[in-house]
């Protein structure tokens, strides 16, 4: 995401240093129509850069039962030890995030999502107030509430995203691993023990509720939320209390989660409960290769020296900057309102008087925009369509660069021009669909650089459709690489800007997408990227 | 004999080349490709006779592959113990996956899951699901249940996504058996989208113009030698490799059918072919459908 920010700088750092050097006059003339070769060294993103975050929320019993004579855990050994133990286990990882709670009569949050070391400096002073030196005496005291433990943790979880949501630009998601531990039967506030049709009609709903959180569309709860396993661990003395134990292992079972017992003073381990796979290794799932200088009108590959989908030619038409890809500055490009709304800007001044201002994008400009800038809204999926876009004009989702899962971006499927759709479901999204009936699908014409609505049979010869070969140089464990050759490139001058969009998706058992968008000049007869 | 002493050699030389390209991580270019350890490749042609559909159901869909052998890289590459990742590629102490075993770590999850999500060793212990029963497949796909599990796809349906291509099938390819647009991409752009590459046992992700690869795409011609009531098949799949591996070659075919009026009930039926890799080279080999 950054790269791709600085890439944009870069971009447009060339783009106004070049400006003056193109003769307005000639460029785009088809006499400097030519052919070039792209080629792209690259590998699928390493699965430890594209990490989502690891949360733990350890849920302990605080109840009185664990000092009473005799105590399930007096010293507090059996819940601290190997939980200090357990955190403090492997590399550092600044993607891991520990929180806890603790409960009896009543809930409380003692530590929010916090880094290992902090964490193990609070889970060493609840042991050391769980069994403080005389005349103290523990903390363990009170029933065990489990109902107002579960709103609490789900309350956590939900803050928690918010506060990301905050916090970041872009869509790094959690997963949240709840461990809750207790001693015994689950009680309300005054002590009664649950009855059966409490625990069914009370407790498990609300363990549903903290699993719903992951499928929950509203403020894109989903997309942050990775996975939540809520899972138990039920610790007693020499006797088992088997309804203690059924209702912890049907709250896991709700909770997607393991239930383990540990039994006779046993220590809880820790280590039984699995964890969530955060480094899968990435497949690569499609790559395009895309001229955005050069645009298809009719029948002809015009030149687009702005980048923003209408031709030069168009844009004089029009009324539009050329040079400009939003000439009236208001965040959206030319190209977008062209294709959306019939007209590139307001027509005849395209200053930014006359600009719509899109009242609904105000939360979506950057915080450090300044007039003028002509990258006033955030991208938060990266699929070069900024929020403002996406939001106001089309309709499609900030936060996913593929709205509508089909592979093909939304920016990229905008630029067909309704050949394939943005929105709607992907089995009729037309990818598949030939509209010009040349034999060659909306897809082919995508990824060949070819027209959708002009029978590539009638279309002048000198504008070649693009060939790919894709061939692998590395197989590493932990990613793949590839030498990507497109050619012929279609160009007009130099400096056409080539788009390099690669997709990838965490292999198989995990269900992450990932967009990279690589753009650079070209010049000279063979554009060489290599992003390894 | 002679075999087993050709592969000990491929070992030594892998474990070598292991050691060097530990050395080389910075430079990732540095070719896999190993000319000595393509397979010795032959091609035979299969017919299959007598394929008689169930009442009312159609054809939607067949396969052959040849679970001994890979394509990539350019070539055909042995692959002895069928799981997916040629034995160049299959002996690995930091993902434990080892060429004669397509479970190394007996977890109930096969080498190929493991390779594909890169999960280390250590990360292994750690997998979200644990396999208490291995082995069982109720879907009869290939993969079994346990692995359904951790994919997340429907244990009770070989096609869980609907996309025509067998979950197993998808896995081994590298595809998603819960994406049902990925069949219908042409990752590598080389005019072969990813189901005809599941098809012609070619690499979704390298284009066939790559070596020799365009040679080697599996072709399929269809007979129909009876009409309604019993509709039967004659299927003729030629130009399929057979590799001096070790051990058989296991072809397997994959007949799949629906139902006309219900496109939701659907039959799969795995055949097992074994050829002997002494077969000649151009031969043509018969079978029939009844005989299995």
């Amino acid at each position: 995401m950054k790269l791709c920010n600085i890439l944009i700088i870069v971009f447009l750092v060339i783009l106004g240093s070049c400006r003056d050097r193109l003769k307005p006059l000639s460029r785009g003339s088809e006499i400097n129509l030519k052919e070039i070769t792209v080629e792209a060294d690259f590998c699928t993103i390493n699965p430890e850069l594209s990490k989502s975050f690891l949360k733990f929320i350890y849920v302990i019993d605080k109840s009185g039962s664990n000092r009473s004579n005799p105590g399930t855990d007096p010293t507090g050994s059996r819940r601290y030890d190997n939980l200090i133990q357990f955190v403090n286990t492997g590399d550092s990882d600044d993607a891991v995030f520990y929180s806890l709670i603790n409960f009896s009569t009543e809930s409380s949050l003692i530590s929010d999502f916090v880094t290992r070391n902090t964490f193990d400096s609070t889970a060493r002073s609840q042991r050391d107030l769980t069994n403080p030196l005389p005349p103290a005496i523990s903390n363990d005291d009170g029933w065990t509430n489990y109902g107002h433990t579960l709103d609490r943790i789900r309350s956590l979880i939900v803050s928690d995203v918010n506060r990301s949501k905050e916090a970041l630009g872009q869509v790094v998601s959690s997963h949240y691993v709840i461990f809750f531990l207790s001693d015994g039967m689950p009680t309300d506030e005054f002590g009664n023990a649950l009855t059966e049709e409490q625990v069914q009609n009370n407790l498990l709903p609300k363990i549903d509720s903290i699993s719903n959180l992951k499928t929950t569309t509203d403020n894109d709860f989903d997309k942050w939320i990775e996975s939540i396993k809520f899972s138990t661990g039920y610790y007693y003395n020499a006797t088992v209390d088997a309804t203690a134990q059924r209702i912890l292992e049907d709250m896991a079972a709700r909770g997607n989660g393991e239930a383990h017992t540990f039994a006779d003073g046993q220590a809880v381990d820790y280590t039984k409960f699995t964890l969530p796979e955060r480094y899968v290794k990435h497949a690569l799932k499609e790559v395009f290769v895309v001229n955005s200088s050069t645009v298809w009108e009719e029948e002809l590959l015009r030149f687009d020296y702005d980048g923003d989908g209408i031709s030069d030619v168009l844009e004089l038409s029009l009324g539009s900057n050329p040079d400009l890809a939003d000439s009236d500055l208001n965040g959206v490009s030319d190209g977008v309102e062209y294709t959306v709304t019939g007209a590139p800007c307001a027509h005849p001044q395209c200053d930014s008087a006359g600009a719509n201002p899109f009242h609904s994008c105000l939360a979506y400009i950057k915080e450090d925009w300044a007039f003028g800038d002509p990258t006033k809204y955030v991208d938060s999926d990266g699929d070069l369509l900024n929020n403002c876009e996406e939001k106001a004009l089309i309709g499609s989702d900030i936060f996913k660069f593929d709205t509508n899962d089909d592979w093909i971006t939304d920016y990229l499927a905008l630029k067909s021009k309704g050949a394939i759709s943005i929105l709607s479901d992907p089995k009729v999204s037309g990818r598949l669909l030939d509209p010009d009936a040349d034999g060659i699908t909306n897809y082919y014409e995508l990824k060949h650089h070819t027209p959708w609505a002009i029978r590539n049979s009638i279309i002048p010869e000198r504008f070649k459709p693009y060939q790919y070969k894709l061939t692998q140089t590395a197989k590493e464990l932990s990613r793949t690489c590839y030498n990507l050759v497109v050619k012929p490139v279609m160009v007009y001058d130099d400096q056409n800007l080539i788009q390099i969009h690669i997709l990838e998706k965490s292999a198989i058992i995990d269900n992450r997408k990932f967009l990279r968008v690589i753009q650079q000049r070209a010049s000279g007869p063979v554009l060489k990227v290599d992003i390894r | 004999m002679y075999y087993r002493t050709r592969y000990l050699t491929i070992l030594l030389a892998i474990n070598f080349m292991t050691l060097i390209s530990c050395q080389e991580q910075k430079s990732p270019l540095l070719p896999l490709v190993q000319e000595g350890l393509k397979a010795d490749q032959k091609t035979v042609t299969l017919k299959i006779n007598n394929y008689c559909l169930h009442n009312s159901m159609e054809t939607s869909g067949f396969f052959a592959i040849n679970l001994s052998m890979k394509v990539e890289d350019g070539g055909a590459y042995i692959d002895f113990d069928r799981d997916g990742i040629p034995n160049y590629r299959d002996e690995s102490d930091a993902l434990n996956i080892a060429q004669d075993d397509a479970d190394s770590n007996d977890d109930g999850y096969s080498d190929l899951i493991i390779f594909l999500a890169g999960i280390s060793a250590q990360e292994q212990v750690h997998l979200q699901s644990k396999c208490e029963v291995h082995g069982t497949d109720s879907d009869h796909d290939g993969l079994t249940d346990c692995e359904e599990a951790l994919l997340k796809t429907n244990p009770l349906s070989f096609d869980s996504d609907g996309d025509g291509i067998p979950d197993y099938l998808e896995v081994r390819f590298g595809l998603d058996p819960l994406d049902a647009i990925d069949a219908y991409l042409d990752t590598d752009g080389d005019g072969v989208n990813n189901f005809n590459e599941v098809k012609a046992n070619t690499p979704v992700d390298e284009s066939n113009t790559n070596g020799i690869i365009k040679s080697l795409e599996v072709q399929y011609d269809t007979f129909q030698t009876t009409t309604a009531p019993a509709v039967c098949y004659s299927y003729k799949i030629s130009n399929v490799s057979i590799v001096a591996s070790s051990n058989t070659n296991l072809i397997r075919l994959y007949f799949m059918e629906k139902q006309k009026t219900n496109l939701n009930n659907t039959t799969l039926k795995i055949i097992n072919l074994q050829v002997n890799p002494a077969v000649s080279d151009n031969a043509t080999l018969e079978y029939n459908f009844d005989d299995y």
